[in-house]
Parts: structure tokens; sequence; C-alpha cells
């Protein structure tokens, strides 16, 4: 038995985990060996990853199929905006859910707000959810 | 605690599959509604040991349908808000529900949230053998049934366990935090607001009842109840 046998220990792990968003960073070290740093992607995040932009082509056409000549326009308008405002806040588009909420509220607030306006609203959040589909 | 039923109601399939996977990550077995009608009958087939429900989900929205489970079962219900929606927790909690969360919710908080609702469940579950009785107030924890002279007053599972832990020691003052530990919440993820709610609707029912306000703020530290004999 040679002396590197002799000093051999069992591989020591883990010497700091840390959660992040939606992964987990761990660092292990080993004897003689460099120490590695993985991240760890759980499945949440695969998830999320995997489907995002479906659910941001959901929210996308949900609101282009809404038709301004319509009588109900706004009251679609604001629950299509609720409803995808909620769904695409998961899928990591928070800021763009932030503004498809504020619109939502706005319209129920603001039931008779003039068309343009309204129509206005619609197209930015449009262009604006669009834009994030290209990046 | 893994393995646990947990039934999420939302009418939108994304939101259901983000709540899902979440849950089935940690262990835990989920059921989905996507509507007020099928949740009834999802609860009622599958009996869940939480329900998460949305509360825009059409008609019946969510405040209906947590009060009809409410009618039903003493099961821990946490209830799902968009941000900035003009609800508040003591709409929520008006309904029968538990506990509220804002959406979007990270894994992480959303877990912690049911699994401080089962453990709390798994107390509740057995509890001691005994009946308090305070004045007039009469709490039965076997059967989980609240008597203010004579008169059975319905309470949420929250306030039951709120005012359980009271009448465990009238003279006492209770934290906030140990109220809120004993409701099954934390103060890292509860509004302040929260207690004030529960407090206030148990002093309403008391009073409905005819009995006098016997729960007191302890200004700046948390709770107690008061001999209105004294």
């Amino acid at each position: 038995m040679n002396k590197e046998e002799n000093n051999w220990q069992p591989p020591r792990f883990v010497v700091k985990s840390r959660p992040t968003l939606h992964s987990r960073m761990r660092m292990e070290s080993h004897p003689r060996t460099m120490g590695k740093e993985m991240l760890q992607i759980d499945p949440v995040a695969e998830m999320v990853k995997a489907r995002k932009y479906i659910v941001l082509e959901k929210a996308i056409t949900a609101l282009e199929a809404l038709e301004v000549s319509s009588n109900t326009y706004r009251t679609k308008l604001a629950a299509v905006a609720h409803e995808m405002g909620g769904a695409i806040a998961f899928y990591t588009f928070e800021s763009e859910a932030k503004e498809l909420s504020e619109l939502s509220h706005w319209l129920e607030k603001d039931p008779d707000a003039p068309i343009e306006e309204v129509e206005r609203k619609h197209t930015e959040i449009l262009n604006l959810l669009r834009e994030k589909r290209e990046k | 605690m893994a393995s646990e039923l947990i039934l999420v109601v939302d009418d939108n399939p994304d939101i259901r599959l983000f709540v899902r996977t979440c849950l089935e990550t940690e262990g835990f077995k989920v059921v989905e509604a996507e509507d007020g009608h099928q949740a009834m009958d999802v609860f009622r087939t599958t009996n869940p040991a939480v329900v998460i429900l949305d509360l825009a989900i059409g008609q019946p929205d969510g405040f209906e349908v947590c009060r009809e489970i409410r009618k039903e079962s003493s099961v821990p219900i946490v209830m799902l808000t968009n941000r900035g929606e003009e609800v508040d927790e003591a709409m929520c909690l008006a309904a029968g529900a538990d506990d509220y969360i804002t959406k979007p919710v990270s894994p992480r908080i959303l877990t912690l949230r049911i699994t401080t609702q089962l453990r709390h469940r798994g107390v509740a579950a057995s509890p001691a053998q005994t009946t308090l009785t305070v004045n007039d107030l009469v709490l039965d924890t076997e059967s989980r049934e609240f008597h203010v002279g004579g008169k059975t007053v319905p309470l949420t599972r929250t306030e039951f366990d709120f005012l359980r832990l009271l009448m465990t020691q009238p003279r006492r003052v209770f934290t906030r935090e140990q109220v809120l530990e004993v409701i099954g919440s934390s103060a890292e993820f509860s509004s302040d607001h929260l207690l004030d709610t529960h407090a206030s609707r148990l002093r309403i029912k008391i009073r409905e009842a005819g009995g006098n306000n016997v729960i007191g703020a302890v200004r700046g530290v948390g709770y107690r109840l008061y001999s209105t004999q004294a």
C-alpha cells in the first residue's frame, strides 16, 4: 500500500449549496481534485423555460382576436388582460404581466374610457408582447 | 408530508400546470379543476388535504366555491388572486379561506404556504381531548364546535385555532408570531392586518351570538382573552 492509498479519504461533497430563483447552485469539493460548481435546474424551471413562449403566444393570440368594433370590446379586453396577465407572470414575464393587470384594472374602473384610448393601450401592450416574442 | 393530495382550481391551464409542477416536484399529488362546478365535484370525490383556489374562475367564482366548501369541510383553503386586484384579505377570510396568495408566486413560497397549512392541519387533527371554557364561551376541541351561551357559532378553521390558543391560557398574552404559527401562517408572509381581521371577525361572531367582547389586543405585542365577569 503506497503513501497515497494510506492517506485516502472519502470524497467530501457539497461545501456550499444555495438556492437561486429556479435552480440551485451546488459546489463540491474532492481531495486533490479541483472543486466543481454546478447549477442544478429544477423541474419547475425546466417547465417554465420550455413553455414560456407558448404561454406568451397564447396571450398575443388572445389579444389579437379581440375586435374593436364589438360592443363587448372593453369588457373582453379587461377579461383577457386579467387572465393572460395572471398566466404570463408565472412564466417570467412579470413586467409585461404588470402592464396587462394595469390595463385590466383601468378598464374595470373606467368602463366608459374613450375607445381611442383603449385601442391605443391595447396596441401598445400587444406590441410589447410581440417584442418580447421576437427577442 | 409528501403525497398529500392538493386540489388546484384555476381556469387557466398554464397556471394550473405551473402550480402542479411546483407541488409535484415537492412530492405532493395534485388534482385539478378549471371551474367552480368541477371544483366541487373533484373536491367531493377526492377529499384533498388543501385547496388552492383562484378567485376569477367565472361563475361560480372563487368566493362562492370557498363558501360552498366551507359548508362541508374545514379543509385548508388558500386563495390565489392577481396582483392589485380589488380584493383584500378580509374578503377572502370572510369567505372562509385560511390564506391568501398574490400571483405570481415563486415555487418556494407556494410550497411553504401549502406545507404550513398541512403542518397545521396535522396539529388540528389530533387535538387534546378537552373542552375549553371561558365565561360563556365553550370550545369543544374534539368536535371542533364553539358555543356562546349554549348557542352554536360556526367558525372557520383559522378562527377556531386562533380562539383555541387564547382559551388554553386565558390570562396569557400571546404574541402575534405565536398566533400566526398556530393558525398556520408566518410573520414573513403575512400582512399586519391578517390577525386583526381574524380577531375582528371573531369578536363579531361572538357578539352576534350574544356574547361579550373577550378578545383583547395588546398594543405592540399580540392578543389575549379577558374576563367579562371581572
